[in-house]
């Protein structure tokens, strides 16, 4: 992953870490918005290594999600606007850990805080091709657009934030 | 909200290590029994005699044990 001057790893490429004790590895649990529409499925977990702890879910998009948003797209276009442009194979999506919650029992990760409708809108990239922190700023600013992302810091302050915060 | 941690894993190395020194121990102390028990075996083949007594006309047994000790059996 092309983030270490971010401390971001993947944990599947860190062969030295696992989630620790007590924690679930909800790596392969689906992930639904609060009406329990399906999004998609935690392909990874992405993590600060200097915090030691999980800041988003890799999530590897639904289909029908995909498909959704082609049509937001396309409706937009239609009028003249539209603020992103997914491409073929763009079918992963961060979700800040401070989004999300996690149903043990039935082991699915409920995105409480973020809409369905707003995930057809986020823009996604392709695991191939990874993303920089001016993509994590763009979809920060997707999901809480009343926070002040975009002037966020580079370093690992960029967490010290409510939509990274765990309790 | 969620929240998980992650944590350095154990390396195995160590308990690598700890399994070849007790395999290694295993083995010694298996094989100094089983050749301690051979030299008995010899030694005691080796102290083993008939005897006809003349007098009684019957036959005795007599072994010697490791420590000397004459052990002497009627038959």
């Amino acid at each position: 992953m092309e983030s270490k001057n971010r401390n971001l790893y993947r944990l599947d490429e860190l062969s030295g870490y696992k989630v620790a004790s007590h924690y679930h590895d909800v790596r392969g649990w689906k992930i639904v918005d609060a009406d329990n529409r399906t999004i998609g499925e935690v392909d990874d977990l992405l993590v600060n290594k200097a915090m030691e702890r999980v800041v988003y879910l890799d999530v590897e998009v639904n289909k029908d999600l995909i498909e959704e948003g082609h049509e937001v797209y396309g409706a937009s276009a239609s009028e003249g606007a539209h603020e992103f442009l997914n491409k073929d194979g763009d079918n992963h999506l961060i979700v800040p850990i401070g989004a999300v919650s996690i149903d043990e029992k039935n082991k699915v990760v409920i995105a409480n805080a973020i809409p369905y409708d707003t995930f057809k809108k986020t823009n996604r990239y392709s695991k191939e091709r990874n993303f920089d922190r001016d993509y994590e700023r763009k979809v920060m600013v997707v999901y809480y657009p009343e926070s002040n992302s975009n002037s966020a810091s580079d370093d690992d302050t960029f967490y010290d934030r409510r939509e990274f915060d765990r309790s | 909200m969620a929240e998980i941690k992650i944590e350095k894993k154990t390396p195995i190395w160590p308990w690598i290590l700890a399994l070849i020194v007790i395999a290694a121990l295993a083995y010694y102390f298996f094989f100094r029994d089983k050749e301690t028990e051979n030299e008995v075996i010899e030694e005691v083949e080796e102290t083993t005699s008939m005897t006809i007594t003349p007098n009684t006309g019957g036959i005795a047994m007599v072994f010697t044990t490791g420590q000397g000790e004459l052990l002497t059996a009627n038959i």
